[in-house]
């Protein structure tokens, strides 16, 4: 169990060039151990930003990223191990498979930890299982499977790692809503077992409605608003003016609610619809 | 990171030499080059480097980011400049004589002219053709330049799109470089082993996926390209006609009386040794 925590923090993309751009200005985040955290936010919001910030691969321009309460870059630590600790699917991970075999890809960061033998077999095994590679897929090339088993075949090999925290951008991007659950599935058993912290980076609301148990919506490189999916979900408002999507069935009970024929603001889930429209229907 | 690297290094603008035709630009280069090392004196060299700044500030592109080009070349010119030094000899006396380390007065002269001479040509051809002139319209004109080949058979119009295909994709790769390096990064792949074989071998996780993508890439492009009726060269027509205008008119006199100048002046010199 590891706490990472995001203070003051604020990144600038090429400066004192022409291209300068920031990307975040002063955000201070406190991600909630063993909780799965969405960050949401359009295109440019600083989310992927962030991603790289929290395990080391960008150093933020000022302000601090902590792990324990320990900054990551201070002197005298080892970056690489905060790796180990956090770890990080990047968007399309299926495009940094490399090895001969599934195995060999999914063991390459447990070997760089230099495990003993058994443990990264172990390892390997295990972080198939949550995320849905079938064992008989081990002796394969990774190039020779379809772009949704790569897909796991790449967010086993981070798993494989054991992180503390694993942070996964965009991790359903491009799959159809069936590849979608089982990946978002597998991440959901991984942090019961694991008892870590996920942070998840989607543009997607309806998949945060679905997945997440606290949303940070950011625009412009900023924190827009923070909370658990309710509280976030009660400000709908805020979501639109993000420039995200809300789900469907937000929008659906959102027009009911605005025409008198329902009592719900903040519905996220098909399930609490059906329940307020039947309590509805029942009172007439 | 790897985005910082440069190349082609195209600055958009619309100054005198942007609007020059890029057939023109390349013809001028030759010329720029050749007379170049036709220079040989004192005042000819010094005429090239003049030249070579009215360029700068012809192109409108700032000088510091014309001394920053030349910077990677640096460590070219000082080590021929010190070649030149301690290795010119010639029958007057040396200037300074230890023992094996004799410099001549010819030596300092040589190397002055090689600094000046490796100086204008890299400001005068970046300037002129790379930093004013987009790939795209630089593979245009050298495409038009050699269209008398296609009679002999050379495949003019192939060698230019793989050009053109080239250079578009250079930027796409380094991008995804950078993606590659960070992904393997994050699985903890380590780039500072020791030896060459374990370098090499920390290379791998990048070169693979890489190679990967740029075939991926290449199989896309090249259906894309078909969906399109993409056949060649045969009856291609263009976005960009080029066509030459009077500023190329303009220009090309300069060039003839650019090079006259530097012929007159190494003249000059010789009148004035006699």
């Amino acid at each position: 169990m590891s706490k990472l925590t995001l203070e003051n923090v604020s990144y600038v993309y090429s400066p004192d060039t022409p291209f300068e751009k920031e990307a975040l200005s002063n955000v201070s985040i406190e991600f909630k151990e063993n909780r799965i955290t969405g960050i949401i936010g359009h295109t440019g919001s600083g989310k992927s930003t962030v991603a790289q910030l929290l395990n080391g691969l960008l150093k933020s321009t000022s302000g601090r990223v902590l792990l324990d309460g320990q900054d990551i870059f201070e002197k005298g630590s080892d970056v690489s191990k905060v790796r180990f600790r956090v770890g990080l699917v990047f968007q399309y991970p299926e495009y940094q498979l490399f090895e001969e075999t599934v195995w060999r890809d999914i063991a390459f960061g447990p070997s760089n930890m230099k495990l003993d033998p058994n443990e990264i077999d172990r390892r390997v095994r295990s972080a198939a299982s949550f995320a849905g590679v079938d064992e008989e897929l081990f002796e394969k090339s990774p190039f020779e499977l379809s772009g949704g088993q790569k897909r796991r075949v790449a967010i086993a090999g981070i798993m494989a790692m054991e992180p503390d925290i694993i942070v996964l951008d965009e991790p359903a991007a491009g799959l159809d809503p069936r590849g979608r659950d089982e990946i978002f599935n597998g991440i959901k058993k991984w942090r019961d077992s694991h008892n870590s912290t996920v942070i998840l980076i989607s543009h997607s609301m309806e998949d945060m409605a679905l997945y997440a148990d606290d949303i940070i919506v950011m625009k412009d490189g900023k924190v827009l608003t923070s909370g658990t999916v309710d509280q976030v979900f009660q400000r709908v408002d805020v979501i639109k003016q993000s420039g995200l999507d809300i789900p469907q069935i937000t929008a659906v009970t959102e027009e009911l609610t605005k025409r008198g024929l329902i009592d719900g603001n903040g519905i996220y889930t098909v399930d609490k619809a059906y329940e307020k429209i039947l309590e509805a229907l029942k009172e007439r | 990171m790897l985005k910082d690297i440069t190349l082609g290094q195209y600055f958009s603008g619309d100054s005198a030499l942007h609007r020059l035709d890029p057939r023109t630009k390349i013809i001028l280069v030759l010329i720029y080059v050749v007379t170049v090392f036709l220079a040989k004196n004192l005042f000819s060299l010094t005429f090239l480097l003049v030249t070579a700044i009215v360029l700068v500030a012809l192109s409108g592109i700032s000088a510091k980011i014309v001394l920053r080009s030349i910077k990677p070349v640096m460590i070219l010119i000082i080590f021929t400049a010190v070649i030149n030094i301690f290795l010119t000899t010639s029958t007057d006396a040396p200037l300074i004589n230890w023992g094996v380390i004799k410099i001549y007065k010819q030596g300092i002269v040589n190397a002055v002219f090689m600094i000046v001479r490796i100086l204008s040509l890299i400001i005068g051809s970046s300037v002129l053709l790379t930093y004013t002139t987009s790939p795209i319209t630089l593979t245009d004109g050298i495409e038009r330049l050699l269209k008398p080949l296609k009679k002999l058979h050379v495949p003019v119009h192939d060698f230019a799109m793989m050009m053109t295909i080239a250079l578009r994709f250079i930027p796409t790769l380094l991008e995804e470089t950078d993606k590659i390096i960070s992904a393997q990064k994050a699985r903890g792949a380590g780039f500072d082993s020791k030896g060459l074989v374990n370098k090499a071998k920390a290379f791998l996780p990048i070169l693979i996926p890489l190679f990967v993508s740029a075939f991926r890439r290449a199989d896309e492009l090249a259906v894309a390209m078909e969906c399109r009726c993409y056949r060649g060269d045969e009856g291609r027509t263009r976005m960009r006609v080029l066509k030459y205008s009077s500023k190329d008119a303009v220009a090309f006199a300069f060039s003839v009386l650019f090079i006259l100048v530097v012929v007159l002046l190494n003249g000059i010199s010789t009148a004035l040794a006699i």
